[in-house]
């Protein structure tokens, strides 16, 4: 009830002030007639008997016919405030369409009916007042007929005139109104053209001049009176400016109209939505026919934007899946790597590929261009890469086969910067080899670093290029930074650029007991907020050896037969057996079982059977949890092999995989003892249950691989003997 | 063996109460036990004993555990004394590795339990 009260209120205002506008409207013109009229009489004495009424009388006469004329306006007008307070109160109802064509009508037809009105008072006004005068003349014998016309003519001329101003004017008021009166009711239009308007307003302001012309003829035809050069001069000048201005006052008002759609056409080239009001609000004239064009060809611009934008998200989504995960785990090394793209799509990749148990590869490349072409050489190269480097390991010739075939795919089309390097897990020697991707970097333990200079042509250019390749030991501590020139060359605010310098003076303030990943992070973190997101995409890969590797076999005390028969069982699918599960907790137990009963088969005297159950449950339960984050469309898959004395599992998740370290510090396991929330006990029954146990990547993922050797005993403290 | 859905049931005896679990004893378990035992026991207001029975628990893991070590120190802060019975060997030393054993005294029986808390209450 209460928001009706409000609408109706909020209906009654806006009434009123359409009325209010339209008062001063005819209040102001009025005073405008008054005015000319009093200039007229200064200028021409001659005209006299034009208004032979004292100031006074016509301006109460003017103020008479402003008030007539609102009350004219809001009889014909009624309709319309009525639609107005429906509007506002409530939606339409059935007869609403009639409702609102009435009103249109009405609102329409309003400026026309002022103009006629006017123009017919003032002829009547000019029949009744000098027919009389006429008629008196007559019958005393001294008409002065020239004398006459010259008044009839300037009172049409100042009634027509105050007719056209009202006619612009009432239009202008009325526009906003139109606006709000939709939808627009079928097959209307008669007086909505702008045409009809323009052809009036100008024809009738040609009128007035005309009949101010003849009226200064009829001034100086009086051959009774001479008349000034100067007064003659002024009266055209006076008349002059007022003909500017009505013609002037006409066009601004026209050219209003059409600055709205110049707007709308400007907001479509920038590519900025058109205001609301405007894009909903369409008057019925050819201006609104226009918008409405506009409108359409707007919206189907958005929609195939919209479809472009849909697609360059998917492609984003298929590059980034085609990426690895940015924090990786491979034996002791850590890799650390971050893409940011400056588009939706990118040209800059990298890669880690896992070549057999003590090998694996790292990658960064960089597209050269930009935007869809870029990002679809990237992700072609990727792939290539990921064959290539599987065929046969070495750096160099990994890059010559790219080249070749990039050169023949593309000719000169498209070249790819790309930095290649192969780790030996056993000996931590990296080889590396560049196709003109910028040096890395070796950054020690002490803080120490240096550049790795290579220079090389990118592939894709000269289909014989020779890439040369390069040895480097890393230490224990050591980080190996690959990078793209996005970084380089990214600019700050006050225009310089980021340059090897500014990379230089990072890399020495690097700890190495920081976590890699936050260094990273927080690194590229204070570039973006110097630098902005910049012109070129920001890729940075980071390997750290972080600690020393071994051979897993070579610390259980097996014999040179059984090490070998542990080595080769995993690919032989005989001896192997594997299970697989979608990523949910309480599922882990089945699959436990499993391997106890086939443990129990092949070694009957063995108690160890709980002891891997527990071990397996624990370390399915952290790849659920920690490797597949509890995605369910994640699988974790067990792979198990029990040979004559020893059985070992894997357990492979699609995580980016944990360092195997455990700390059995008293005062950490107090610590999480003692903790609110007790949780991480797995990496410790792990520790204790297995004899051994281990993490490694190889093409299947991340995977925590455990060790039980074949006993029947065990010493009370659960420690295996 | 699939998953057996964990379960509770709460008898009192003067001075404190059993609690009888039975099924996987996981994280899941957590409200459950958390929530039950706080609503029912009101530790610390003449409950001066928790005696577990875990003779129906098959599986306990990791977050078993932790849920076990939650419960346990809970009561040790408001001065009770926790016990259990039913425990197997495996999970008895994996309790004692992870230091469960602190705070949760582990006996063969309920008689052996009722016996120590009787001990303990003259």
């Amino acid at each position: 009830m209460a928001v009706t009260n409000e609408r109706q209120h909020q209906a009654a205002y806006h009434n009123g002030t359409l009325l209010n506008r339209l008062l001063a409207v005819y209040l102001i013109t009025m005073l405008a007639g008054v005015v000319i009229l009093r200039g007229d009489t200064i200028l021409a004495s001659h005209f006299e008997k034009m208004f032979p009424f004292p100031l006074i009388i016509v301006s109460l006469g003017a103020l008479m016919l402003a008030f007539a004329l609102l009350c004219v306006s809001a009889l014909r007008l009624k309709p319309v405030f009525g639609l107005l307070q429906a509007n506002l109160g409530q939606d339409a109802d059935a007869n609403a369409e009639r409702q609102t064509n009435m009103a249109l009508r009405r609102l329409y037809r309003l400026p026309y009916e002022l103009l006629g009105g006017i123009m017919i008072v003032g002829l009547s006004f000019s029949i009744v007042f000098h027919g009389f005068d006429i008629l008196r003349n007559l019958a005393r014998a001294e008409l002065d007929g020239l004398r006459l016309l010259g008044t009839i003519v300037g009172e049409q001329s100042l009634f027509i005139f105050i007719a056209i101003v009202l006619f612009t004017s009432v239009r202008r008021i009325l526009r906003p109104v139109l606006m709000r009166l939709q939808p627009l009711p079928g097959g209307f239009d008669g007086r909505a053209s702008v045409a009809q308007p323009l052809v009036i307003t100008y024809t009738c302001t040609f009128v007035v001049t005309i009949l101010s012309l003849i009226q200064l003829a009829i001034v100086t035809a009086r051959p009774h009176s001479a008349l000034d050069p100067y007064k003659f001069g002024i009266i055209a000048l006076f008349y002059f400016i007022m003909g500017l201005s009505l013609f002037s006052y006409v066009t601004m008002q026209f050219r209003q109209e059409l600055r709205g759609l110049i707007r709308g056409i400007r907001g479509l080239v920038g590519g900025h939505e058109l205001p609301r009001n405007e894009a909903a609000a369409v008057v019925h004239d050819e201006a609104g026919e226009l918008a409405i064009a506009y409108n359409e060809l707007q919206n189907r611009i958005n929609r195939e934007y919209e479809s472009l934008e849909r697609e360059l998200k998917l492609a984003y989504n298929v590059q980034q899946k085609l990426l690895p995960p940015g924090d990786l785990t491979i034996g002791a090394y850590r890799i650390t790597a971050r893409c940011q793209s400056y588009s939706e799509v990118g040209g800059d990749f990298f890669d880690v590929v896992s070549l057999g148990p003590s090998r694996f590869a790292i990658m960064i490349g960089d597209v050269s261009g930009k935007g869809m072409p870029a990002a679809l050489l990237m992700s072609a190269q990727l792939l290539v890469f990921r064959s290539e480097i599987r065929r046969n390991g070495s750096p160099s010739e990994v890059l010559a086969r790219m080249n070749r075939q990039l050169c023949e795919a593309m000719g000169e089309e498209g070249s790819v910067t790309i930095g290649v390097g192969v780790i030996d897990l056993t000996n931590n020697q990296v080889q590396y080899a560049s196709a003109g991707h910028l040096s890395p970097y070796v950054i020690a333990k002490d803080g120490h670093f240096h550049a790795v200079d290579c220079s090389s042509l990118p592939i894709g250019i000269d289909p014989e290029a020779v890439y040369e390749e390069f040895s480097l030991q890393l230490e224990d501590g050591d980080r190996f930074l690959l990078y793209t020139d996005g970084l380089i060359e990214a600019v700050n605010q006050s225009g310089e650029m980021y340059s090897f310098e500014g990379l230089e003076a990072e890399l020495a303030t690097w700890e190495p007991a920081m976590d890699l990943a936050v260094v990273i992070d927080d690194w590229l973190a204070r570039v973006d907020q110097e630098c902005g997101p910049g012109q070129d995409d920001r890729t940075v890969v980071v390997l750290e050896l972080a600690g020393e590797y071994r051979s897993v076999l070579s610390k259980l005390n097996l014999s040179p037969e059984e090490r070998g028969a542990a080595v080769g069982a995993f690919d032989n699918p005989f001896m192997s057996r594997e299970w697989s599960l979608r990523s949910k907790l309480g599922d882990e137990r089945l699959i436990s079982m499993k391997l106890g009963d086939w443990m129990e088969e092949r070694w009957p005297e063995s108690d160890i059977r709980e002891d891997v159950q527990s071990a397996l449950c624990e370390a399915m339960i952290n790849a659920i949890e920690h490797g597949n984050k509890l995605q369910p469309n994640k699988y974790v898959t067990v792979i198990a092999q029990v040979g004559s004395m020893l059985a070992v599992c894997r357990i492979y998740d699609e995580g980016g995989g944990y360092f195997p370290h455990l700390s059995r510090d008293e005062g950490e396991m107090r610590k999480k003892l003692e903790s609110e929330d007790p949780r991480g006990w797995g990496l410790v029954m792990i520790d204790s249950l297995a004899d051994y146990w281990t993490t490694g990547r190889d093409e299947r993922g991340f995977y925590t691989e455990l060790y039980f050797m074949r006993k029947s005993t065990q010493a009370p403290n659960g420690q295996p003997t | 063996m699939a998953e057996q859905p964990f379960s509770m049931h709460a008898r009192k005896f003067p001075g404190g109460m059993v609690l009888e679990l039975s099924g996987d004893l996981t994280k899941s378990a957590e409200a459950k036990l958390i929530a039950g035992l706080e609503q029912e026991a009101e530790l610390g207001r003449g409950i001066r004993f928790l005696a577990l029975d875990l003779t129906k628990v098959d599986y306990i893991n990791s977050g078993g555990m932790a849920v076990l070590i939650r419960l346990a120190r809970m009561s040790g802060k408001v001065g009770a004394h926790t016990f259990s019975w039913g425990v197997t060997s495996h999970y008895e030393k994996l309790f004692r590795m992870v230091g469960l054993t602190e705070y949760l005294m582990i006996y063969p029986n309920e008689f052996a339990v009722m016996q120590r808390i009787e001990a303990l209450n003259l």
